[in-house]
């Protein structure tokens, strides 16, 4: 991981040392802050991989030994709608580990590790391994995080090719990069014009689809995986809500280079992410509340409120299982209103309350 | 105070301190640029709350100051180190320190329970003047403090705090007088200790606090003896724990006013309700 350091997408946070799950949410927060109060339209795609880790072809990142073991995973790509002729080029190639400059004795490592390795079961029966590392190394996740580094910089790569786009980000003196973590994709879009933005949008899934199925991969479409949160503003905004966002099934359909249609959701108010179409904490404030408090019902009466359990030790786990649920990612918060600072204190001193056997329920 | 718990913004203070350290130092360059645009364009930004939050952590706890310049600490963050973790969390104890201390005082006033009740009765209401004798004292965590989940911290713990001169000992109205008649020094044999509110009577009786460390940190006034008449007045010194019951008999016992200064020993106490200041 120290020599793909190096050679990071900039956005890629994932598996790297010192990183955060909360810097992607917060960088993404503050875009779009800075898009609102620059008065544009924007938007937030949040991909979702079929799988991931299991779509993820070593050869493509160590380099084929002998080409052998490989019919098996070509018939399988092949039955699921990607192009053959993509993966045949693993044979040949030194791979994507190889290409990005990584040492030739690191290369033959990972490879010998996703080659033959072997476990024990229950010590009687021995599993061995033609491809891929043996079940729960946690040495598989390097060469996944080797692969995402090639799709967050071809993203990038388009990204930068929209000159609309990379002008009025120069002017606002900002550039935000696809963000990732592990096999979660954010991609922070904007346009100046609210009808510029699902076009563009549609733009982007396509080329980041068409990437990632160059990979093996798989977007899945269906309800709360890929979707978009999108802020319009300006001109035909209202319009464009009621039309995309504001009705019972809100979203977009689009047809891709294969022929095939697939439809992505425009959330509204707010995606899975806890991102809010008008950036603010409200909706990451009731899904942390409510976590907390679904937590705090399942553990109050076997350990919480347990009489027999000392008062102090109880008083820890309320702090640790608990209170680390509603101050998940607190640090990173802007500037939380008054009313939603009651709001949170109220949840919390309802708990405490309930802990303490002050009141039932 | 409930559980060992601050109210969510200080807890929100705390916890972006700490994140901001983090941020800083491992956070991706792109963030750090993005923070930045944001803090010059945007009026109640990240960067904002950060500053707000510093200002508050050099309220609680003195040490220099860095909310009109957030280069000196962002440079100190970059750093590895683990001395401003160690400092935010001295100043989240502080904090819950002052809330617990807080919150008993509010118990006790609104008349919830036990000694302190009565005690605090004595004083406002019946009582204009008493001595308490040489050879008593008046001293007691456990008579004095009512059960509660609050009383989790112990008495160590909080001595380290006190020593700090922050603006809560100031809003507090901590005064000492000393004898006229003798030096500074001699205050550990007499001390008068003029307090506003409550919350200082229960802070010093509760955890045993040494008067001396007040003295020596600058943090209480110097006043003569004879301009007593504060509206709450104390002096005792820690030697025995006393039980109720003869804390109510000192208590009852009343002295001429002309005798306060000649009264010497080690501990006394006064009640007055006129406000000589």
């Amino acid at each position: 991981m120290e020599k793909l350091t190096a050679v990071r997408a900039p956005g890629q946070l994932g598996g790297f040392p010192g990183q955060q799950v909360i810097y992607g949410s917060h960088a993404i927060r503050t875009f779009g802050a800075l898009c609102d109060n620059a008065g544009l339209s924007c938007a937030v795609l949040f991909l979702d991989l079929a799988s991931a880790f299991h779509h993820l072809i070593r050869e493509s990142v160590v380099g084929a030994w002998d080409g052998s073991h490989l019919e098996p995973v070509l018939a399988v790509l092949q039955q699921s709608g990607h192009a053959a002729s993509n993966f045949q080029c693993f044979a040949r190639l030194p791979g994507l580990l190889s290409k990005i400059g990584i040492a030739e004795p690191i290369v033959r490592l990972l490879r010998d590790i996703h080659i033959g390795t072997w476990c024990r079961i229950h010590e009687r029966w021995l599993l061995r391994t033609h491809r891929g590392t043996r079940p729960g190394s946690p040495l598989a996740d390097i060469i996944f995080h080797a692969l995402m580094v090639r799709v967050a910089q071809s993203i990038d790569e388009w990204i930068g090719l929209q000159d609309d786009f990379v002008s009025f980000m120069h002017e606002l003196d900002v550039a935000v990069p696809t963000i990732l973590w592990a096999d979660d994709i954010a991609v922070a879009l904007a346009t100046r014009k609210a009808a510029d933005l699902v076009p563009f949008l549609q733009e982007a899934l396509q080329h980041v689809r068409h990437t990632l199925r160059d990979y093996g991969f798989t977007l899945t479409f269906s309800k709360g995986k890929t979707s978009a949160v999108m802020t319009l503003k300006g001109a035909r905004s209202g319009e464009l809500r009621k039309q995309y966002q504001l009705h019972a099934n809100p979203g977009v359909y689009c047809t891709f280079e294969d022929g095939q249609t697939d439809a992505f959701r425009s959330h509204i108010p707010t995606s899975r992410h806890f991102v809010a179409s008008n950036h603010a904490l409200h909706c990451e404030l009731r899904s942390r509340v409510g976590m907390a408090k679904s937590a705090f019902a399942q553990l109050a009466k076997p350990i919480l409120t347990n009489k027999f359990m000392p008062c102090k030790l109880r008083l820890q786990l309320f702090q640790s299982l608990i209170a680390t649920k509603l101050y998940f990612g607190l640090g990173a918060w802007s500037a939380p209103t008054p009313k939603q600072i009651q709001y949170l204190q109220g949840a919390l001193i309802a708990m405490l309350a309930y802990w303490s056997g002050a009141y039932p329920g | 105070m409930l559980a060992n718990t601050a109210e969510i913004r200080v807890r929100l203070a705390v916890e972006r301190l700490l994140y901001a350290q983090r941020l800083f130092r491992t956070g991706p360059p792109f963030l750090h640029h993005l923070l930045q645009i944001e803090f010059t364009q945007i009026e109640h930004s990240w960067m904002h709350g950060l500053r707000a939050d510093l200002a508050w952590m050099e309220e609680a706890c003195p040490m220099s100051t860095w909310q009109d310049n957030l280069t000196n600490p962002i440079d100190w963050w970059q750093e590895p180190t683990q001395y401003w973790t160690r400092l935010v969390k001295k100043v989240w104890k502080l904090h819950l320190t002052q809330n617990a201390i807080m919150a008993d005082a509010k118990r006790s006033m609104r008349g919830s329970s036990g000694i302190c009740v009565q005690l605090v009765r004595l004083l406002i209401l019946r009582l204009k003047t008493f001595v308490i004798g040489m050879n008593d004292s008046i001293a007691s965590a456990d008579v004095f403090s009512p059960r509660s989940v609050v009383s989790l911290h112990t008495s160590a713990r909080h001595m380290r705090f006190f020593q700090l001169n922050t603006s809560f000992y100031r809003d507090a109205r901590v005064y000492i007088a000393v004898s006229s008649s003798g030096p500074l020094s001699d205050c550990n044999n007499t001390w008068l200790i003029f307090l506003r509110p409550w919350v200082i009577i229960h802070a010093f009786m509760r955890y045993n606090l040494r008067l001396g460390r007040f003295l020596t940190a600058g943090l209480m006034k110097v006043a003569p003896l004879h301009s007593l008449a504060c509206t709450d007045v104390i002096v005792y010194k820690l030697k025995a724990q006393p039980s109720a019951p003869v804390l109510c008999k000192i208590f009852s016992v009343k002295l001429p006013r002309q005798h306060w200064t000649t009264a010497t020993g080690n501990s006394l106490l006064f009640i007055n309700h006129q406000n000589p200041f």
